[in-house]
């Protein structure tokens, strides 16, 4: 028995017989079949692809812009020009260099508010769903709760009355954020509640807290970290619409979100002023997306066409 | 009938949690309707107190609360601060506006997203899966607001065929053609995200369908491809498509906002943006309940329709298993 939790432990993608839990190979060979696996996946390869690079623009933006971000100059709405390669904006700033900036704070705000959510979300998730009846009832009662009032009209009232400061901003996609992986955590916990495994391990009278942390936790770690990838997918989505609104990242901060506010007002002067923020959103959204469910194929074959 | 009852003492708890919040919401906000006065030389102190005495603002927020949510109930939802008009009134007429929004919205969404996940489904192409499956990741991954922008931009501002927002042209009597014009690009940035969303779904479920036992009895049967398909297979696979419908008109009601800034299209949501931006609280608290309501209403119709076609749900306990 204590080898076969092991090795469902070690594990998550396996069978439910015994056999193949023998049977698989050292946890190194894993690793080479899970990048066999996503390779194959030609989509999540270009997400990956292009994860890496918005990733590297954040990380050398210093080197990479050409001009300091919060420059203001005379000469506003320039078209592209050697100078300004992608133009300059309303402030007459450079374009080039707010976009590559703004993919810093795009995110760090996308990546600390998604693993933010998903640690709580599990958490309320795994007690509901372990324990049922009455927890249940109240966490569920909660969720649904949460579930019912608009995300983006909640955070704009709660950026309009709070501070505008980047760690609100991150509290506030947190909390209007975390019930959607709470959800699923739920209905997966519920599952695997009534498995072979977590049963016999119950028989044998293993406490709840080992049953959640040892048998049920490690084995939906293929869900937990798929949430995790499209949590900063849909954070970042949520933080542009918020800055656009005016209630999230506050210029002179560059966000894409905020770069397109004023925008829709030159659209007829300067269109592109419009496009670029909107299109590295879309960009680096579809790539971790697209990574989202190269995971989910290459970790846990079963997912595949759950979403 | 006790799974609807139940239900619908579900909605009660839900309803009185949101407005507490939304209540407590509001009055964590700064300023308020006698903000402006209170440095101004022209009003003495006492007329201050006046005001706020007559607007009710003195009150303690415990009784402000229950009169507020007796107010709610009964339909006086207080004054608007900018209108002068009861709150109730702007509201209502505003959700009247994002309700033609959302039906057009939903119309649009499901003829084009069912023909497009049965086709991805049946088709033996591995080009036209591929093809539906970006699509679909290319409507979940594109930011609403910008792809409305986008749609401004080329077809308002270098084409010129559609009119850059609002809900009718200025100076004119209500006219269809006109009405249709103006709704179809806020109605089509909208369709998007559910297009892309319910042709997967349409897709799996179909395909989940497929490899069921009445679909084979059918086709052992000898009934004709498109009869299977169409009375068999479509039929089963839609059912789950009542729910997304249901849940996605109460959060249309409510989570159109974004649209609704860009197009200039006087719906709820934006009014609630607009309120926020003038503090007329009155408004803004209407507003914003009115959405949540929507929604808890668009999941209690959604399991209701599920519950009338599935007589599983029925069986089902208790509200979480929604």
């Amino acid at each position: 028995m204590a080898q076969r939790d092991l090795a469902g432990t070690l594990n998550p993608g396996a069978g439910a017989t015994g056999v193949a839990d023998v049977v698989m190979p050292p946890p190194v060979k894993r690793g080479a079949d899970f990048w066999r696996r996503f390779r194959y996946n030609r989509l999540a390869v270009i997400g990956l692809f292009i994860m890496v690079a918005v990733t590297f623009m954040a990380l050398a933006a210093p080197i990479l812009a050409p001009h300091d971000p919060d420059e203001v100059s005379y000469n506003i709405l320039q078209p592209p020009s050697a100078e300004h390669l992608l133009g300059t904006d309303d402030s007459g700033r450079d374009v080039l260099s707010r976009l590559i900036y703004a993919s810093r704070v795009s995110l760090a705000v996308g990546v600390t508010v998604s693993l933010a959510t998903v640690l709580l979300g599990t958490a309320i998730g795994a007690l509901a769903g372990a324990y049922g009846g009455m927890t249940d009832t109240w966490l569920s009662g909660l969720i649904n709760v949460m579930l019912s009032i608009p995300t983006i009209p909640l955070a704009m009232v709660l950026g309009a009355f709070l501070s505008k400061d980047v760690i609100f901003i991150v509290g506030i996609l947190f909390i209007v954020s975390w019930t959607a992986t709470a959800r699923i955590i739920r209905a997966e916990f519920i599952t695997l509640r009534e498995r072979d495994y977590v049963l016999a391990a119950r028989a044998i009278g293993a406490s709840q807290a080992r049953l959640i942390l040892k048998h049920m936790l490690p084995n939906s770690m293929p869900l937990i970290i798929v949430s995790v990838t499209l949590g900063v997918a849909s954070a970042i989505l949520a933080e542009s619409a918020l800055s656009y609104l005016g209630y999230g990242i506050q210029p002179p901060t560059p966000s894409w979100g905020n770069m397109l506010q004023n925008a829709q007002t030159y659209l007829r002067q300067a269109p592109l002023l419009a496009i670029w923020p909107g299109a590295l959103i879309a960009l680096t959204v579809i790539g971790i997306n697209f990574v989202g469910d190269g995971l989910r194929d290459a970790l846990d074959p079963r997912l595949k066409y759950q979403r | 009938m006790q799974y609807l009852i139940r239900r619908l003492l579900w909605a009660i708890p839900t309803l009185f949690a949101i407005s507490v919040l939304n209540f407590g919401l509001i009055h964590l906000a700064p300023g308020g309707p006698t903000a402006v006065y209170g440095t101004s030389p022209n009003v003495s102190p006492k007329e201050l107190e006046a005001i706020e005495t007559r607007l009710g603002l003195r009150d303690p927020l415990p009784v402000q609360y229950i009169k507020w949510l007796r107010g709610m109930v009964v339909g006086d939802w207080g004054i608007s601060y900018k209108y002068m008009i009861p709150a109730s009134q702007v509201v209502l007429q505003r959700s009247w506006n994002t309700l033609q929004l959302m039906v057009v919205t939903l119309i649009i969404s499901l003829l084009v997203s069912v023909p497009f996940g049965v086709l991805s489904a049946t088709s033996k192409h591995k080009s036209v899966q591929y093809a539906s499956s970006v699509v679909s990741m290319l409507g979940i991954s594109i930011p609403t607001f910008w792809l409305g922008i986008m749609i401004l931009l080329a077809f308002s501002v270098s084409l010129r065929i559609i009119p850059s927002g609002g809900m009718g042209s200025i100076g004119k009597e209500f006219n269809l053609m006109d009405w249709l014009h103006h709704i179809i690009a806020p109605a089509i940035v909208l369709a998007t995200l559910r297009i892309a969303g319910w042709s997967r779904y349409v897709r799996s479920s179909m395909l989940d369908v497929m490899g069921q036992d009445f679909v084979r009895t059918a086709r052992g049967k000898g009934l004709a491809d498109s009869t299977v398909l169409y009375r068999h297979q479509l039929k089963n696979a839609l059912i789950p498509l009542i729910t997304l419908i249901g849940l996605e008109a109460g959060l249309l009601l409510g989570g159109a906002m974004i649209t609704e800034v860009v197009f200039s299209w006087p719906g709820v949501g934006r009014l609630m943006e607009e309120s926020l931006k003038g503090r007329d609280y009155p408004v803004l608290m209407g507003a914003f309940m009115m959405m949540a309501v929507m929604v808890v209403i668009g999941n209690m119709l959604a399991d209701m329709g599920y519950a009338a076609v599935d007589p599983r749900v029925r069986l089902e306990a208790g509200p979480q298993g929604t």
